[in-house]
């Protein structure tokens, strides 16, 4: 018998707050040791030494082609980008599909795709704005993620859509992908882009994950969620952004409803209510009279308080009612 | 499969008859917060702190700016902090948070005559700095406010020392405390002062960390430069020595009751490693304390680590000091080791099984 790496790390942490007395540690520890096993320190090291391994020798080669690159004519620099691509789908076809290489491989492919891309617009001059760059790495890594169904995959395939889209939406050469914020329908765009993403993965994360986990789901609803609320907050001084308050509204409204009840996803629940909170205090900051007079500042400290260890409370309560059940 | 969950920990304990019922549902009740929802009050907590400061210590700083009143501002703000601190919720240890290091900068002003000489830095400011962070370590608080105070009072020690053999030879001596305290972990959980020992482990963690960073790669020399104070032309051999040295002797540590083989295998194996690597220190730290942070079983500080190696990686890319070609070769000799080491160590345990 032994026991697994969290059970001891959470039955020392309860020790170290005295919720575990010392006796009961010291039983815990008679049954078997407090420490990892000599099957997981193996474990381990066999995948550490793995990947670290690997990691190290693969940036020997990388450093090694940048000590010669100035020598380099520009199509070995292409032959060494399209071979970094080709060795990552190599590895990954000659791996277990979905085991933890298969993954990294595709992932590998993903990060690589840009990298083509970027060593192709750099050497060729094509003249493309960036936010064509973004979508086209966008459009070439999307088998990649198709095939890998890893979170890591489609997170990066996310961050690069949004990223595309923002900077396809931006107008300013001052804020770069941040000039998309001061734009109404650009927020809306961008909200648009990732409640699709969402809606997708909510119907088709099953076949889109090959671990159902939720990390996807989450990223997509804050992308869609903060773009709405920075609207929102900016909606109480400028009336053009008025309707990106309405939307926040009723997106955060439906959010908290569905992940409360019929698709429960506590962090969802949370998000949606701590950026309800943030724009329930800009519209005190806004329409309190005295213009941020000491009473005036305080109430507010005073409700994030308030809002913030109710919500807390809710919140913290519904996790404990999912453990206990 | 094994349920890694907190209530099936529970069960487990109470059917080892380790608690009885009772016990298992008070720690029921006792559910840690979960990570994403402490951040969020963490948020929340920061920004109601940052207001109603602001309120109240930009009219005082207004009226009378000089070092009494921020003394008496630091002075107020420490006590609100520690006051705070009693009433045991996230929301509010992260407000007293807030509140204790806008107060230890303020007395630390008050000391220093400004606050840009913070900035600057001085020998009586570090003084200041290490003696207001021990003062509100003592006290009865949170982990993380515990830690903070830590790191202060560690960041003033190194800022005293100054560039240099010593600063290698701190360097050093907080790798080996981070290393020493996470392997010694079951043993000090218990004690009544687990919570600040452990404040210090992490401090001491992350120190080591950041330390690697100005004392084993090339950055540190920038950053030195830009403060002011010159930098020894070549790395200290006093640093990839004494941390080499650390990993080493972890690992005779944690093989202590394993047979000859094993010692001989994993001490000559740890050796090929470290002087593999001897031209990048920074990995063997992280290294030392992902082993130490693993065998404690506490995995935010493996990962951590892991995460730390990789940023030096990259860093290790601009180090000036050696050409491309020679990192290159360091790099691969590290990393045949390494999968040396793997293949050796399959094969002697498929023999063994």
């Amino acid at each position: 018998m032994s026991w697994s790496m969290y059970e001891v790390g959470s039955m020392l942490k309860l020790a170290e707050t005295g919720q575990l007395a010392p006796d009961q540690l010291e039983r815990a520890g008679r049954q078997a040791p407090l420490a990892p096993s000599r099957e997981g320190w193996l474990a381990a090291f066999d995948r550490l030494s793995a990947f670290a391994g690997a990691l190290l020798l693969g940036a020997a080669v990388v450093f090694f082609f940048a000590y010669n690159w100035s020598e380099l004519d520009r199509f070995a620099r292409l032959g060494v980008a399209t071979t970094a691509v080709t060795g990552c789908v190599g590895v990954a076809l000659f791996t277990r599909p979905f085991s933890a290489a298969y993954r990294a491989a595709l992932l590998g492919a993903c990060i690589t795709t840009g990298a083509l891309l970027a060593l192709i617009g750099q050497t060729y001059q094509t003249g493309a704005d960036i936010w064509e760059l973004f979508a086209a790495w966008a459009a070439l890594m999307l088998p990649f993620a198709l095939l890998a169904r890893s979170s890591a995959s489609w997170a990066l395939w996310l961050v690069v859509a949004n990223a595309a889209l923002l900077r396809a939406l931006s107008q300013s050469t001052w804020f770069g992908f941040a000039g998309a914020l001061f734009d109404p329908q650009s927020l809306f765009m961008v909200a648009g882009l990732n409640l699709v993403i969402l809606l997708v993965f909510e119907a088709f994360g099953t076949r889109l994950l090959a671990d159902p986990r939720r990390h996807l789901h989450r990223l997509a609803a804050a992308g869609m969620l903060i773009p709405l609320a920075f609207g929102a907050i900016v909606g109480w001084w400028e009336e053009q952004f008025l309707a990106t308050t309405a939307a926040f509204v009723l997106a955060a409204g439906v959010a908290v409803w569905v992940y409360h009840r019929p698709h429960r996803d506590l962090p969802m629940v949370a998000l949606a209510l701590c950026l309800s909170i943030a724009v329930l205090s800009s519209a005190l900051v806004r329409y309190l009279p005295g213009d941020a007079n000491f009473l005036a500042t305080n109430l507010v400290a005073l409700f994030v308080i308030g809002s913030s260890t109710l919500a807390a409370l809710w919140i913290r309560r519904l996790h404990q009612d999912e453990h206990a059940s | 499969m094994r349920n890694d969950s907190y209530p099936s920990l529970l069960e487990r304990l109470r059917r080892e008859n380790i608690i009885d019922e009772d016990h298992a549902d008070t720690l029921v009740r006792a559910l840690p917060a979960p990570w994403w929802l402490t951040t969020l009050q963490a948020i929340a907590a920061w920004i109601a702190s940052l207001i109603i400061m602001s309120t109240f210590f930009a009219p005082l700083l207004m009226l009378g700016d000089g070092p009494v009143a921020r003394a008496v501002g630091g002075a107020l703000l420490a006590g609100a902090a520690l006051a705070l601190f009693g009433r045991g919720t996230s929301f509010t240890a992260q407000m007293a948070l807030a509140f204790s290091l806008a107060g230890q900068a303020l007395l630390v002003s008050a000391v220093a005559g400004g606050f840009g000489a913070l900035i600057n830095g001085s020998t009586s400011i570090s003084i200041a700095g290490i003696a207001v962070a021990a003062a509100m370590l003592v006290p009865r608080s949170s982990v993380v406010h515990r830690t903070a105070c830590a790191i202060i009072a560690l960041t003033h020690a190194g800022m005293l020392i100054g560039p240099g053999n010593a600063l290698a030879l701190f360097a050093v001596v907080l790798t080996g405390a981070a290393v020493a305290l996470w392997l010694t972990r079951s043993l000090w959980a218990t004690r009544d002062q687990a919570d600040l020992i452990k404040a210090f482990a992490h401090a001491t963690s992350l120190a080591a960390l950041i330390a690697a960073w100005f004392v084993g790669v090339e950055h540190g020399r920038g950053i030195f430069a830009r403060l002011g104070d010159t930098y020894p032309s070549h790395l200290p051999a006093l640093y990839p020595t004494g941390v080499a040295i650390i990993l080493l002797a972890a690992c005779l540590w944690l093989t202590r009751t394993a047979p000859t083989t094993v010692r001989v295998v994993t001490v000559g194996g740890t050796l090929a490693f470290t002087l593999a690597a001897a031209q990048a220190p920074a990995l063997v730290v992280c290294t030392a304390i992902a082993v130490a942070a693993f065998h404690a079983c506490h995995r935010p500080w493996v990962a951590l680590a892991l995460l730390a190696a990789l940023l030096y990686l990259g860093e290790f890319y601009y180090n000036l000091q050696t050409t491309l070609l020679i990192k290159s070769m360091v790099l691969g000799t590290t990393g045949l080791v390494l999968l040396v080491l793997r293949m050796l160590v399959l094969r002697w345990q498929r023999s063994f099984s």
